[in-house]
């Protein structure tokens, strides 16, 4: 009767272990060169930023502004980061973030809020007036989700992520 | 003994089939629940007389609930025939932008609801009234731009990711004439009629398909309802190319021919009255023609098409494709597993095609095998019915597809698994009690 049990008890292993490596597989960057690195997520797919500030208190205070290659990827390799601190970033008409480090993890998700069509670090009715502005003309400042071109799409981001962003704790204003 | 010995080993079963369900689920994306639109101005057709008034409504019909944050409008008219006089949002939206220049109106709307941002939409939705006068006796149109009109919705399930809703556009033509004589239909226009309005958001395609080939295309269209169509396509996006089909139908397949290979081109899809006035018009799609291979088949690539015709026909399409996605030619043969039909095979540029005819007068399931070079490259399954029928879309009332390939049996199979297991060992586990 033990036995069964114990057959039973290494199925459950062997079936866990799989779907935990099925998961792993399927999410881990295989080749390792970004990591560790800042996913940007659930963004608009037109959105794709060259450039991100990113401002880290090692240390000493230190910013700098680094590449975000495929559109979607931070690498933080570059940075001189200790084993726990905390990441300011932003990007290019999107709200500052924070994201709390630690060297125990390879990858963080993040989702900035786009919509902040003057970069000020906040969206409100002054960034709709600056899509609004823009509308239906050749100019393309305000293109929020870098479609090139300024449509309702760039008014609806302006109106759904009305917030405020992180500001660089050093009291500096973000320079992108 | 025995009986623990069975409980072991479906309680194991039971526990395996858990853990294959988990993994397969864990690869499922789930749809996101993106409504779809068709733009269009109400009246579709009018009559008007020289200086007299036209109203039209902005409306869009969406297929499922939208949740709206803004939207975008671009109309062309003729100004030697009309001229624009005002826009007027419709009560829960307001206008944050209206501007005309050389024929063109731009007008951007949002929401007005108390509270939040967006709004949330269902079925036939006006956006507004757009007001314009006649100036001379003319056939006018006045048309929806389908690349610059947008309404920008959010997927719920999908959190703050936007989407465009707008899948199709639908012109409004009128005639100015001193013989529009008859009194109001409309709101405020003392000398307009609607004509023609009836039923017309039936009519839409249901399927759009181009089967790109090396120096041709083959497009299969079907409609919701009898009509025709009439399909543009060009290297640019300013086409130039036009098929326009003869006879009304509610089934097409339409080779483009001439065309060059391994080449990027443009096509457009209009949707045309019985009387051959554009009733609905597509955005600009592309397909990519692609190179002559004489590489052997390879099974994965290829597939079956089936175009149901109605009236107890269709017509099967082999598309035999090499391991890398070229057409090849190889001779396909077909056979019947199931059903009381002829087959008549045919040829459709370079693909291999089969006419499939029912031999009985009443509604049957039809089962077609297709082999190149003694190996099966697909099997379709469809249903022959006496009457010309819209054709199953496989698409449920709230608007997602759940399409019957490998990975949904796997699922569906997994399930069925864990419920016949999980059973077993309830019973067994009852009897041994």
């Amino acid at each position: 009767m033990r036995q069964y049990y114990l057959i039973l008890l290494a199925i459950l292993l062997v079936g866990g272990a799989l779907v935990i490596a099925n998961w792993r597989l399927t999410t881990i960057d295989q080749t390792g060169e970004n990591l560790p690195e800042i996913s940007l997520s659930n963004l608009p797919t037109t959105y794709c930023p060259t450039e991100a500030e990113v401002f880290h208190t090692s240390n000493q205070l230190s910013v700098a502004i680094v590449a975000v290659s495929n559109c979607r990827s931070i690498s933080l390799s570059t940075l001189d980061l200790t084993s726990s601190e905390t990441i300011y970033l932003k990007l290019p008409h999107a709200l500052g973030v924070a994201v709390e480090y630690s060297d125990r993890f390879d990858r963080y998700i993040v989702t900035p809020r786009v919509g902040d069509a003057d970069n000020n670090n906040i969206i409100n009715e002054l960034d709709q007036s600056a899509v609004l502005e823009e509308m239906f003309e050749s100019s393309s400042r305000s293109d929020v989700n870098m479609d090139n071109q300024i449509n309702a799409e760039d008014l609806a981001l302006t109106r759904i992520n009305q917030a405020v962003g992180v500001n660089r704790p050093d009291g500096v204003g973000w320079t992108l | 003994m025995k009986n623990t010995r069975v409980a072991f080993v479906l309680v194991s079963i039971a526990t395996l089939a858990l853990l294959v369900g988990s993994a397969i689920l864990q690869r499922i994306v789930f749809k996101a629940a993106e409504s779809s639109s068709t733009v269009y101005l109400s009246p579709t057709n009018f009559l008007v007389k020289p200086g007299g008034k036209v109203n039209l409504s902005v409306v869009s019909n969406f297929s499922i609930p939208a949740y709206v944050a803004s939207a975008q409008f671009v109309i062309s008219y003729d100004e030697t025939q009309l001229s624009f006089e005002q826009g007027v949002a419709s009560s829960g939206f307001e206008t944050k932008k209206l501007k005309t220049q050389a024929g063109k109106l731009f007008w951007a709307l949002t929401p007005n609801t108390k509270g939040g941002v967006v709004g949330q939409y269902d079925q036939s939705t006006t956006f507004g009234q757009l007001y314009f006068l006649a100036k001379q006796a003319a056939s006018v149109t006045i048309s929806v731009d389908p690349e610059l009109t947008v309404i920008s919705a959010i997927d719920p399930t999908g959190q703050s990711a936007l989407y465009n809703a707008v899948s199709s556009v639908q012109n409004s033509v009128g005639e100015v004439t001193a013989l529009a004589t008859t009194k109001v239909v409309g709101q405020d226009s003392g000398e307009f009629i609607e004509r023609s309005f009836t039923n017309f958001l039936a009519q839409r395609a249901i399927k759009d398909t181009v089967i790109p080939l090396v120096n041709s295309a083959v497009s299969i269209v079907r409609l919701k309802d009898i009509g025709k169509i009439e399909i543009n396509f060009g290297l640019t996006e300013s086409l130039g190319g036009v098929v326009v089909s003869t006879v009304a139908d509610s089934s097409f397949v339409t080779t483009l021919s001439g065309l060059q290979s391994n080449s990027r081109y443009y096509y457009r899809l209009k949707v045309l009255s019985e009387g051959g006035s554009p009733l609905v018009i597509y955005p600009l799609k592309t397909f990519t023609t692609v190179a002559t291979s004489k590489k052997a088949v390879d099974p994965e690539k290829s597939e079956l098409e089936t175009v149901e015709l109605g009236n107890n026909q269709a017509r099967v399409i082999a598309i035999q494709r090499d391991n890398i996605g070229n057409i090849t030619t190889q001779p396909v043969s077909f056979a019947v597993i199931s059903g009381e039909v002829v087959l008549t095979p045919a040829s459709l540029g370079a693909l291999s095609t089969v006419g499939v005819e029912s031999l009985i007068n009443s509604k049957q399931p039809v089962e077609i095998e297709a082999k190149s070079a003694n190996e099966v490259i697909g099997i379709t399954q469809f249903t022959l019915e006496p009457t010309t029928q819209s054709a199953a879309t496989g698409q449920s009332a709230a608007g997602q597809t759940l399409p019957l390939n490998r990975q949904t049996l796997m699922i569906l199979g997994a399930l069925l698994v864990i419920i016949l297991s999980s059973g077993l060992v309830l019973a067994r586990l009852h009897r041994v009690h």
